[in-house]
């Protein structure tokens, strides 16, 4: 198992220079220019030739992409942002903190209600509980987030006056980002488990769970649903990774500068630096929580882990 | 050396102008206003960073005023006129094409950490501007700045333009050296200025707090600028989301809102709107190089003469503007060079029948062209394009509209093959005289030898030198300058606007050119109730 995990880290590695990579090469030959940017509408072509000088853009881009590399590799430098001067490092883990949050609670919400939800769905198959948990699934997959967003802000913030409307501080303040955030990922959740519960409660280990008398809410709690959560882990690990990349909307319609927002920010204003930060972070970030979901499912399920001891033996 | 004497140009006069102009703010503190105000403003970006050294930034600056000072200032004056600041006056020489300015300092500035500010922070400051060579494009003239004793300063500027000095001594930042070369980040996100307000707190991309500085240095200069004890202003992208912060009572003041969001809150109890002219014109910009069908004067004529400006007055903007009789917009309180004879007259009045003929005067009688009109990706500009290609399309034009989100639209703006027309907005941002906005569009004096149109026209460059020229600029320079590009139809302005700005009751809010909201400026009624802590 830990030689599994130390792979999958070395692995990481050569996926990691190769977003960086594509970054690099995706920003150098977009059209866009922060010399402009940074000078404003007003600038010359001379004074944006001589600050496209300065900061170094007129370097060959494989220059550019090793000086890059090596000051990740031997300093963790990010570089400074090319329009506020400021540390990208600093202003990643900053913003990160706040996407981070969203993302966690956003999941709590997601797997806390759309499992539940698909559970019931399953084992009421084909009676109104399961056509009423899949319609609030089809509600939250179809309803836009920026939408909902801003009726959650009307409802809880104005007529009811019970949460902050926007802004950043203690817990309040990320109910509505993270309820508009998780709506889509509670119906898919709810979707995954009632499909994936459906596939297992048919299988002969359950009918022989129930020959032997074992109660409902044994059978479904303990041996049903343990074996329905793989593609459940797997769902929730890609929507969590992908959280934790920014959830851009939420972060704008309730102003929170998480990372999302500097990112498209800083794409708008081409800050190099600050772009190419931010996707090799969320790339690491995803790549880790990709191991945590391998990890997870050597929990679940002893197949899996008996695999890994397997192939541990084998090397041996 | 000639020494040369203007009006302007004493010390005793500028002090006299600074006891008077301390009543150009236009408000007094409300009797029995509380002194502990608080004022919350919501602001659709932030500006990330507080460099007092960078290029220009309209969003930087609307804080950064709060925390730094200049020499002059543009903004306690009201309409951009020139008061002193961190300056007491200054006297103007000449030798050849040198203006040399011999700038006084007040002797009891301080920043907010206590550290005298003096004649060698300025030459600092000013030196680190030329250092840092962002700035080249708005003070390109400064040649430098240097301490002849503890609070003179010598400024020497090179082939001045009118609008140069003002620029100059308005728009650098006066901070203390040694503070400066504490500060690990260049004061971007840790400033200390000489300023009525300092930061309290500051979230990037969220809120910064502002609180009065009680031991502000400019107390006694009569500008009355701390009128609020703390000033929080909060960033908030969403539109609809600042009418729901309003409406809750959790934001006071509102920028930016659209006018649908606006529109909501007016007769609505607890709440007024502002309607203020927005300081710039809405213009097409002709590319005019051989690449473009846009060369043809004929046909540029024929565009102008064929788009109704009323009409997307009426349909982009709701009516809340009107249509532009120059290239500036009809306020002559905002300008110091406004031309009074421009409101009588009319830029290319709608006429259809018009167009037509110089369409065939062009070479094109039966249309059949296609031309490229670029626009930044916002909706107003959107709205304005597909209005001007429908109205084009009347003369046998087809538009091919392309919205470029800003980076794209900055780069591309230099690209002579990459557009026909562009839609920009023409004249002074924070520049009290029209020609320092025109400028950057019309001045040839560059690698290139072409302006912004892609051309070389001696007399538009002989007349733009008349009009900025210290000794020659005035209104009849202008006016000349304004005719002839009307007539070769360089620019064609079609529209000015309103923005309306939304707050509380209980507010007097002072709104600097149609631009900033200044709520250390502004009076607050006496039961005002947000406190600050």
């Amino acid at each position: 198992m830990r030689k599994y995990i130390v792979k999958r880290i070395l692995l990481m590695i050569p996926v990691l220079l190769g977003v960086a990579f594509l970054i690099f090469a995706i920003m150098t030959f977009t059209p866009g220019d922060p010399a402009s940017i940074i000078l404003g509408a007003g600038a010359t072509p001379e004074a944006i030739e001589e600050l496209q000088e300065k900061l170094g853009l007129n370097a060959p881009f494989l220059v550019r992409f090793f000086d890059y590399i090596k000051g990740i590799v031997t300093r963790f430098d990010f570089g400074t942002s090319y329009i506020n001067g400021t540390e990208i490092r600093s202003e990643i883990l900053m913003r990160f903190g706040f996407t981070f949050r969203i993302a966690l609670l956003s999941m709590v919400f997601a797997l806390g209600l759309g499992v539940p939800l698909g559970i019931t769905a399953a084992v009421n198959r084909n009676t109104w509980k399961d056509t009423t948990s899949m319609a609030v699934a089809l509600f939250g997959i179809s309803m836009p987030t920026f939408w909902f967003g801003l009726m959650l802000s009307i409802i809880f913030a104005l007529k009811l006056g019970i949460l902050p409307p926007s802004g950043v501080g203690g817990i309040e303040y990320y109910i509505m980002p993270c309820l508009a955030v998780s709506m889509s990922g509670i119906a898919s959740m709810a979707r995954m488990t009632r499909s994936s519960m459906l596939e297992v409660i048919r299988a002969d280990y359950i009918t022989t769970a129930r020959a032997k008398g074992q109660t409902e809410k044994v059978i479904i709690w303990k041996h049903a649903l343990k074996n329905a959560l793989i593609p459940v882990i797997t769902q929730a690990g890609t929507t969590f990774g992908i959280l934790l990349g920014g959830t851009l909307v939420s972060e704008t319609v309730f102003s929170i500068p998480g990372l999302g927002s500097y990112m498209v920010t800083s794409i708008k204003s081409r800050d190099y630096p600050a772009i190419q930060g931010s996707v090799i972070f969320v790339a690491a970030v995803f790549g880790v929580v990709m191991l945590v979901v391998d990890i997870l499912y050597t929990v679940v399920d002893p197949r899996i882990r008996a695999d890994f001891s397997k192939g541990g033996k084998k090397k041996k | 050396m000639r020494k040369h004497s203007l009006k302007k140009a004493t010390a005793a006069v500028l002090s006299t102008a600074m006891v008077l102009s301390a009543g150009a703010v236009s408000v007094e503190a409300e009797e029995g206003a509380p002194d502990d105000v608080k004022v919350v403003i919501a602001s659709s970006s932030d500006p990330g960073n507080y460099l007092p050294f960078g290029a220009t930034n309209s969003v930087r600056s609307q804080i950064s005023n709060y925390f730094y000072e200049s020499l002059f200032s543009g903004v306690y004056g009201g309409s951009g006129e020139m008061v002193p600041l961190i300056a007491t006056g200054y006297e103007r020489e000449t030798d050849g094409e040198d203006s040399i300015y011999t700038i006084t300092i007040n002797e009891n500035v301080h920043d907010s950490q206590g550290n005298t500010i003096d004649a060698n922070d300025v030459a600092f400051c000013y030196n680190k501007i030329l250092e840092f060579g962002e700035r080249t494009t708005d003070m390109g003239e400064l040649v430098s700045v240097e301490a002849l004793d503890d609070y003179t300063v010598k400024m020497v500027i090179n082939n001045e333009a009118i609008t140069s000095f003002p620029w100059i001594t308005e728009t650098v930042y006066i901070v203390d050296q040694e503070a400066y070369e504490a500060s690990e980040s260049g004061f971007a996100n840790d400033p200390v200025g000489t300023g009525p307000y300092t930061i309290k707190e500051w979230l990037p991309g969220s809120s910064i707090t502002l609180v009065r500085d009680d031991n502000y240095w400019g107390k006694d200069l009569g500008y009355n600028n701390q009128t609020c004890k703390e000033m929080e202003i909060r960033f908030i992208a969403e539109s609809a989301q600042v009418g729901i912060e309003l409406e809750t009572g959790t934001v006071d003041f509102a920028y930016g809102l659209s006018s649908m969001d606006a529109e909501q809150f007016r007769d609505r109890p607890g709440f007024a709107i502002d309607e203020e002219m927005f300081c710039q014109v809405r213009s097409i910009g002709f590319n005019e190089s051989e690449d473009s069908l846009c060369s043809n004067k004929a046909l540029r004529q024929a565009i102008c003469y064929a788009i109704n400006a009323e009409a997307i007055v009426q349909s982009v903007y709701q009516g809340k503007g009107g249509v532009p009789t120059s290239l500036a917009v009809p306020e002559p309180s905002m300008f110091a060079d406004y031309v009074e004879s421009w409101d009588d007259e009319t830029v290319y009045e709608y006429d259809l029948e018009k167009a037509k003929e110089l369409m065939a005067e062009a070479g094109y009688p039966d249309g059949g062209i296609t031309l490229r009109l670029m626009t930044k990706n916002m909706s107003e500009y959107n709205s304005t394009c597909e209005v001007m290609q429908a109205m084009l399309a009347q003369i046998g034009i087809t538009v091919e509209i392309l919205s470029y989100e800003n980076a794209l639209y900055q780069s591309y703006r230099y690209d002579q093959t990459a557009y026909d027309m562009y839609i920009c907005q023409v004249a002074p941002n924070y520049m009290p005289n029209i020609v320092g906005g025109l400028k950057w569009y019309m001045d040839q004096n560059t690698n290139t030898g072409l302006n912004t149109f892609f051309i070389h026209d001696e007399k538009l460059q002989e007349l733009l030198n008349a009009a900025l020229n210290y000794e020659t600029g005035d209104e009849e320079a202008l006016d000349a300058l304004w005719q002839y590009s009307k007539e070769e139809c360089f620019l064609y302005p079609y529209a000015y606007t309103y923005t309306s700005y939304v707050h509380v009751d209980g507010m007097e809010p002072f709104i600097n050119w149609a631009i900033d909201l200044l709520p250390n400026c502004s009076t607050y009624s006496a039961d005002w109730s947000r406190k600050a802590e």
